[in-house]
């Protein structure tokens, strides 16, 4: 809940401080939001660890190995690091390099989890003969 | 792990550099302001520039560092 505030408190304080920077130069506004936004996922950050702490204590249980959950680790990485460049890109007005950087993530994502679709294909072959 | 110790763990930047780069930035217009209005537009652009590499050179660590923990949070 205290994170909550504090993250609150900075995305004021730098939408505030944005407004002021972007009459004169802009492209520290766009530097300065770019902090504010790593700041806020720093803040994000235990609760992502915890979350991942969970999944990969449930895989354990149910007998999952490491090896499958790590493509799915993998892609939730991509996404994270594809969303946050995207964004900062798009709010620079670059949208041409935004679309290209989520076209990256995308690809890269697919090659993460080729290996999770070999396993099933192979687990499904085995099951058939 | 529970979520406190991934909370002291991980949550290590500051607010400071906020308000730095604001600072920085207000100070760099100011710095224009006067410099264009003396008739030196050229310098005023290169103060401009100095300010945004110095800014770059703060958040490339701060990006630097966020990478890192990503890294480290999904053993990758």
């Amino acid at each position: 809940m205290e994170i909550m505030v504090k993250v609150a408190a900075v995305a004021v304080t730098a939408a505030v401080l944005g407004a002021v920077l972007r009459r004169n130069t802009p492209e520290l506004a766009l530097l300065l939001a770019l902090c504010a936004g790593l700041w806020m996922l720093s803040a994000a950050a235990g609760g992502l660890g915890a979350a991942l702490e969970l999944m990969r204590e449930l895989a354990g249980l149910a007998g999952v190995s490491e090896i499958l959950l790590e493509p799915v680790l993998k892609t939730v990485a991509l996404s994270i690091l594809t969303r946050l460049t995207a964004e900062v890109c798009r709010s620079a007005g670059e949208t041409g390099v935004a679309s290209f950087v989520e076209l990256a993530g995308t690809v890269l994502a697919l090659a993460a989890a080729l290996p999770l679709i070999r396993a099933v294909t192979l687990l499904m072959g085995e099951l058939l003969l | 792990m529970t979520f406190r110790q991934y909370e002291r763990g991980v949550f290590s930047m500051d607010v400071d550099l906020i308000f730095k780069i604001a600072a920085i930035g207000i100070v760099v217009a100011v710095l224009n302001q006067v410099l264009s209005r003396a008739g030196r537009d050229e310098q005023a652009m290169m103060t401009t520039l100095a300010a945004l590499v110095v800014v770059l050179m703060m958040v490339v660590q701060e990006i630097a560092d966020l990478f890192n923990m990503v890294k480290t949070l999904f053993h990758l």
